[in-house]
């Protein structure tokens, strides 16, 4: 079966000759499953993910690869077309829920607007209902008295229900979620992050789930991408990597997830990430590499083959450096 | 309740400010008087003004009066000071109407295509006509139309009170400044707005550029215009005497104007204090219109 999404060799750049943001990336994600797309701020995530739905920001513009649908080419479609996918098979919530709701419409409204867009639903009525059954869905409570609420009346968790209501109305095939737990209480980040977890397993929809937070990927997720730098170093199945990384930076950003055993000093990974067109030749992550040597820093790695579904953009897997090694 | 009372006693404070400065000006007896009268004729005139009294007294008359609509008898037209200020009203408002009328038509689509399009040609031609409109004195461009479009092409009349083709260039030459301002702050608040997560959200749904822009950015962007408009309303019927000069518009910063060089106490209070309730009942216009588009301002929300 061939799956839900295909991402070939995506590349986003401001211009022909300007350095890329996202550099080659390729994914796969199967229906019905959720992939954790984690790195540091700047690593080109977001970018990523919103050139699935060819909203880049101003001047910004794919510049190379594939992205399939279901077998469709989105980047063949035109604008019309494409925006029939948005919110109809493929939805996005981002990561503040109060910036990304409109302030002066009620919610009801602006629920409603996907479904007139999508089904050709009209009238606030009939809207309406259809909002009402979206709330239902994300478990806000009293759906027909907060139909006619604005954004800012919720709290930040229910705000957050309301934009994966607003996302979800339309049951798409994808949904991206871009951090979408980063802005809230730590009390809430749980119940949202089950919310979609439940969503994903009851209506068989591919989740896409953006963020810094490992412990969230290790327990909502059945893949993981690592970006660092515009490219993906490491990507395959969540509990492979997290026993075993392969890339020296899989490996630094899982030793800087604080554990609660408390057992080991919390690791830190020195130096910053580079910007983009700072990178030479060789390794991105080479003059922050704990194993790199000089072949490092020649020559470009791709991503290889580790087998398992596995892959990582590393000339040397699995290395750790002597002090750990003889520990 | 608040807010009368605070309009209410900004009234007070602005009358007071003025009853205390016009005082200060000079003494008007000498203007009304032929300057051979001596100095017991003006003594005997401020009596009979009741300007020889405690300036406490004369406020505490002047605000009795008030209550009773009553305020005095100008000076220098020998006729009730309220009804003569109220009368140049109507001119000016409709001056004032018209070329903030001129200026939202002017500005607000023109901002909203060089937001829509930074840098296309709506945005290019819109920054020189910020600028333009925003050094050139209304005088000066009311000046230059009278040229162009009465003495040499014979369209309009130069100057004066009647139809519409009296007010076209007077109220084009005031609407001049406020268009730019608007054109400037349309752009900038409809940028911002097209640059935020709920527009970007929207897109996200597929809802279609236009309807993103009309449905979502206008309305947002909606609020700091309808406050600027407002603002340069006020500042329009104040900043209209030189056009009111120009085109020689008989109206309300003339009379006021006029009144001043002449030390006519009760008519410049009189024009003060209409000035002030005008203000507020423009403020307070303003804030019912805020308040029925965002909801965050509502009252007890």
């Amino acid at each position: 079966m061939s799956p839900l999404l295909h991402v070939e060799a995506l590349r986003i750049a401001a211009g022909p000759h300007a350095p890329a943001l996202v550099d080659g990336i390729s994914l796969e994600l199967d229906r019905g499953k959720a992939l954790g797309l984690v790195g540091e701020s700047g690593a080109g995530k977001t970018l990523a993910c919103l050139a699935l739905l060819r909203l880049l920001p101003e001047g910004l513009h794919i510049r190379d690869g594939r992205i399939r649908l279901d077998g469709q080419e989105l980047t063949a479609l035109t604008d019309t077309e494409m925006r029939r996918l948005r919110g109809g098979r493929i939805g996005m919530v981002l990561q503040n829920p109060l910036s990304s709701l409109n302030p002066l419409m009620r919610i009801g409204d602006q629920i409603g607007e996907a479904f007139a867009v999508h089904r050709g639903v009209r009238g606030r009525t009939a809207l309406w209902k259809l909002a009402v059954e979206a709330l239902r869905a994300v478990r806000i409570p009293t759906p027909e008295q907060r139909v006619s609420a604005y954004a800012h009346q919720f709290s930040g968790g229910m705000r957050q229900r309301v934009a994966i209501a607003m996302n979800i109305a339309c049951a798409p095939d994808l949904l991206i979620a871009d951090e979408p737990t980063t802005a809230l209480d730590a009390t809430i980040r749980l119940q949202v992050l089950r919310l979609l977890g439940d969503i994903r397993r009851e209506r068989r929809m591919a989740l896409i789930l953006v963020t810094h937070d490992l412990p969230m990927v290790a327990r909502f997720c059945d893949d993981v991408a690592v970006m660092y730098a515009g490219r993906i170093v490491e990507r395959g199945p969540v509990e492979a990597i997290f026993a075993n990384p392969a890339h020296p930076y899989t490996r630094g950003l899982i030793g800087a997830t604080p554990r609660l055993d408390g057992r080991r000093r919390l690791a830190t990974i020195a130096g910053q990430p580079p910007s983009p067109g700072s990178i030479a030749t060789g390794c991105a992550f080479a003059p922050r590499c704990d194993v790199a040597d000089a072949g490092c820093r020649q020559g470009r790695m791709d991503l290889l083959d580790l087998g398992e579904q596995r892959a990582a953009a590393c000339r040397k897997p699995f290395a750790r450096p002597p002090a750990e090694a003889a520990a | 309740m608040r807010r009368l009372a605070g309009s209410v006693a900004t009234i007070l404070l602005a009358s007071l400010v003025i009853f205390i400065l016009i005082r200060l000006v000079g003494d008007p007896t000498h203007l009304m008087l032929p300057p051979e009268a001596t100095d017991d004729d003006r003594a005997l005139l401020r009596q009979e003004l009741g300007l020889d009294r405690p300036m406490v007294v004369q406020y505490a008359t002047f605000l009795f009066d008030l209550l009773r609509g009553d305020m005095g008898e100008s000076f220098s037209y020998r006729q009730p000071a309220l009804p003569l200020v109220i009368s140049m009203l109507p001119p000016s408002l409709m001056l004032a109407g018209a070329a903030m009328l001129m200026a939202v038509a002017l500005g607000v689509p023109w901002g909203l295509l060089a937001a829509y399009r930074p840098d296309g040609w709506a945005d290019r031609t819109g920054r020189v006509f910020a600028v333009l409109g925003q050094s050139g004195p209304p005088f000066f461009v009311g000046l230059l139309l009278i040229r162009l479009l009465s003495v040499n092409w014979r369209l309009l009349p130069t100057g004066g009170y009647g139809d519409v083709t009296h007010l076209v260039m007077p109220a084009f030459a005031l609407s001049w400044y406020p268009a730019a301002g608007l054109l400037r702050l349309t752009r900038a608040s409809v940028g911002e707005a097209l640059r935020s997560d709920y527009m970007l959200t929207a897109r996200i749904k597929g809802v279609s550029d236009r309807a993103v822009l009309l449905r979502h950015a206008l309305r947002n962007a909606a609020l700091p215009i309808i406050t600027f408009t407002s603002s340069q309303f006020g500042i329009l019927l104040g900043s209209a005497v030189s056009i009111e000069a120009v085109f020689a518009w008989p109206g309300f910063g003339k009379l006021i104007v006029d009144a001043i060089s002449q030390l006519d106490y009760t008519v410049v209070q009189a024009g003060v204090v209409v000035a002030a309730v005008l203000f507020i009942a423009i403020n307070l216009c303003t804030d019912i219109l805020c308040a029925a588009l965002d909801p965050r301002i509502r009252l007890g929300s």
